[in-house]
């Protein structure tokens, strides 16, 4: 049996079945048993295409295994197999992996001994070694850790530059780096790295506020040297946009003080040209607004614009009075108070001729006006009541409210304003004196430059219903009262649900109601019957004489206006004139009114009478009547008639006749009117 | 109209010199005759002048003296840095250890 199996010819069938099947691997092995015992190039023949088939099967089988090595980080057994499989294979990307594998094997022994020098403190070694695996691997983090090792080593301009040489940096580089520059002196840019770390690490804070001392510091050396001082500026922008200051409010505000004093530098050089549209954009950007100084520089730069500009009419007018009421003019002009006073009215002047001849027409510029002459009563007022407080402040204590807001003087203010009450002519002027430097002064304002409603709106979007002193209440009764009236006359039927607080505004502020009563008795408009709902409402409120006359005439109106469009008789109209007149007895207008309704009423009666030939009738009524005008009509009409029968061309003793009856109704109502001698000559003619 | 610009004269010009700057002015005609006459009207006057000064000559040094001085109070309450040798802290460690990435 053997025999038999070892035998060419049963090997070859086994071997040609084998490759038949594809089977390469087993067909070779029998291939190879056949050579060696009787080789043809038949055999040679299938060999080879047998080896062709298992050299890329056996191939990819190492590149598997490879693979597998790779990926257990066994990079010694991967390079083997991978080496087999490029022996097997002869493929290009094999070759290349080789390579890598080569590389990296060698680079593990780099990176081991890079850290052996970090350790032993070698760090130009360390830092050489890092270089090195950059450059082999391509890979920026071996840089990172090369300048990393700079830093360690002191060596900082290299670091420095080998750092600016990398595209993205981790927080190792970006502390390492701001370190090298802080060692450098480059303050500054070392807290812009810092800026790049998320870390809460106590030593890494108080290194940041160290450098931003020095920062501060170098910059404030800087602009004493009288460095670049747009350099200057933009570095104080930065750390003032950065993290380190926060919470540092001395340093804040070092730095704010800082920015400004080289905005100021920059301005001075557009003022002198007359640049003043640059001036303001720094103004704009200065951070310490309230400075009196750059109030100063603001009313005068937006003074210049507004000679040409509209626009900068209302920013000049918010500073100007400020601005001309500060020590800056006052140290200007000298020591002599009258001269000052001169100027400072001069000034004044000046600045409202800007504000009318920018004004135009539109009701901004109006608005603007108005404003202004308030804040110049405003400033008036404070400063004769101020005396020598104005000294004892480093802001300027005579200003707007809005600058007495932002000095966060508005309470001294209003303790001032109670303080001197017996100085205001009235409660209404010491009220609204004290209401603009209020909490809810801006919504007065609104009021006094003419938009209730944005008065309205200011006051109900305002936190200020915890202030109940007596300037809130008056602004706010105020304000509710004047919104009242707007609603009223936009046609909303809730009016009256905003003057629920008028009848306590009238009994603190008197004024306030004679001037609505006043308007009320000048009213021409449309909305007659709403006014009188409300002046009904206002009466039963506080039936005060203002209101009494006002709703009494108001009642007469209406009366008056349902009469001509005959919605009531000429008796209704009379009984609401009694009414009208029960409110106020006294209401010329009503008394009068009524004897016009009354006359009228007569004047009816005589006239149908007359129509009717009721002579009689006609002789009572104007006998009886109180009122001269009944009687001069009565005569009217017997004229008339008289002409009717002189054209009737009646009989001549008829017309006699028609004659002695218009002369006895008339001797019947006054023996003595010229009209009974014209009637008895005419009789005596035509008896003749 | 800046008047001091019209008369081409400074801030602290005497009234002698204003007189003289427009009756130059008036010669070299660098302005018409009425401008230059309202320059002289407005500067002669003292408080036209007070005005005219206040509103075209803003004393720019003074304003920085006052920031100058502000600042140095903040930045002498504030001194706690170690002097003027600049940043000598150590560098820290807490962002060490990842070499060889």
């Amino acid at each position: 049996m053997a025999k038999k199996r070892n035998s060419i010819d049963v090997i070859l069938k086994r071997a040609e079945k084998l490759f038949e099947t594809g089977n390469y691997l087993l067909a070779e092995k029998e291939f190879k048993k056949a050579k060696h015992k009787d080789n043809s190039p038949e055999i040679e023949e299938k060999l080879a295409i047998c080896l062709k088939h298992t050299h890329g099967l056996k191939g990819e089988e190492w590149v598997k295994k490879g693979q597998k090595a790779e990926s257990r980080n066994d990079l010694s057994g991967a390079l083997s197999c991978f080496k087999e499989a490029e022996a097997l294979l002869h493929e290009a990307w094999l070759t290349d992996k080789i390579r890598d594998l080569e590389q990296s094997l060698l680079g593990g022994e780099m990176v081991a001994r890079a850290e052996t020098a970090v350790r032993n403190k070698d760090y130009q070694a360390a830092a050489d070694l890092y270089a090195t695996l950059g450059q082999i691997h391509k890979k920026e983090t071996y840089l990172s850790d090369s300048a990393v090792c700079l830093v360690k080593g002191n060596m900082f301009d290299q670091a420095i530059e080998l750092f600016t040489s990398l595209k993205s940096l981790d927080d190792a580089a970006h502390y390492h780096f701001g370190y090298a520059l802080a060692k450098q002196g480059r303050y500054t840019d070392a807290l812009g790295q810092w800026e790049m770390i998320d870390s809460g690490d106590a030593a890494f804070i108080a290194q940041q506020h160290q450098v931003l001392d020095l920062a501060v510091k170098q910059l404030n050396a800087s602009m004493n040297a009288g460095s670049d001082i747009n350099g200057i500026l933009a570095d104080a922008g930065r750390l003032l946009d950065g993290k380190s200051v926060h919470g540092n409010d001395r340093l804040v505000k070092g730095l704010g003080v800082l920015s400004d004093y080289c905005r100021l530098s920059l301005a001075k050089p557009l003022w002198e040209t007359g640049d003043y549209g640059a001036v303001a954009t720094l103004l704009e950007s200065m951070i310490f607004k309230q400075d009196p100084a750059i109030i100063v520089l603001s009313a005068l730069t937006y003074y210049h614009l507004a000679e040409t500009q509209a626009e900068y009419t209302r920013p000049m007018a918010d500073y100007w009075l400020t601005a001309v009421y500060s020590s800056d003019l006052a140290k200007a002009v000298g020591d002599d108070p009258g001269k000052l006073d001169k100027v400072r009215q001069r000034l004044i002047r000046m600045a409202e001729n800007r504000i009318n001849t920018m004004a135009g027409s539109d009701d901004l510029n109006g608005a603007v006006a108005t404003h202004f002459d308030m804040d110049k009563a405003l400033m008036a007022d404070l400063l004769a009541i101020s005396g020598d407080l104005q000294e004892s402040h480093s802001v300027p204590w005579i200003s707007t409210p809005c600058f007495s807001k932002r000095y966060g003087l508005s309470d001294a203010v209003l303790a001032m304003i109670r303080e001197n009450r017996d100085y205001f002519r009235d409660e209404e002027h010491y009220l609204s004196t004290g209401a603009c430097y209020s909490r809810i002064g801006e919504s007065f304002y609104a009021l006094k430059t003419g938009s209730a409603k944005e008065a309205f709106n200011r006051l109900e979007s305002m936190d200020a219903a915890d202030s109940t002193d007596e300037f809130t209440n008056y602004a706010r009764g105020l304000i509710r009262f004047e919104y009242g009236k707007f609603v009223l006359e936009n046609g909303e039927k809730n009016f009256l649900d905003y003057f629920d607080s008028a009848a306590g505004l009238f009994e603190t502020v008197p004024g306030v109601e004679k001037k609505f009563s006043q308007e009320m008795m000048q009213y021409d408009g449309r909305h007659l019957f709403e006014y009188e709902s409300l002046l009904g409402f206002l009466y039963k409120l506080r039936p005060s004489a203002p209101i009494s006359e006002a709703y009494s005439f108001f009642m007469g109106q209406v009366a008056l206006e349902k009469f001509n469009r005959g919605k009531i008789n000429n008796k209704q109209c009379l009984v609401a004139l009694e009414k009208a007149l029960d409110v106020d007895p006294g209401n010329e207008y009503i008394i009068d009114l009524k004897e016009q309704i009354a006359i009228v009423l007569e004047m009816d009666a005589l006239y149908s009478a007359m129509n009717k030939r009721k002579m009689g009738k006609a002789v009572a009524l104007a006998t009886k009547s109180p009122f001269p005008e009944l009687r001069d009509k009565f005569f009217e009409f017997i004229e008339q008639m008289m002409e009717q029968i002189e054209e009737s061309g009646l009989e001549k003793h008829y017309h006699i006749a028609e004659l002695n009856d218009l002369r006895n109704s008339c001797m019947a109502v006054d023996p003595l009117h010229p009209i009974i001698d014209t009637l008895e000559m005419k009789i005596h003619l035509l008896g003749d | 109209m800046n008047p001091y610009a019209v008369l081409g004269i400074d801030k602290d010009a005497s009234n002698k010199e204003i007189i003289q700057a427009a009756a130059l002015g008036m010669r070299q005609r660098r302005h018409d005759a009425k401008t230059i006459a309202q320059a002289q009207k407005k500067l002669l006057d003292p408080v036209s002048r007070a005005c005219w000064t206040f509103i075209h000559f803003f004393d720019f040094e003074d304003a920085k003296k006052r920031l100058e001085r502000e600042l140095d109070e903040i930045l002498t309450a504030y001194d706690n840095t170690e002097g003027d040798d600049g940043f000598g802290a150590p560098c820290l460690g807490i962002f060490d250890g990842h070499h060889g990435q």
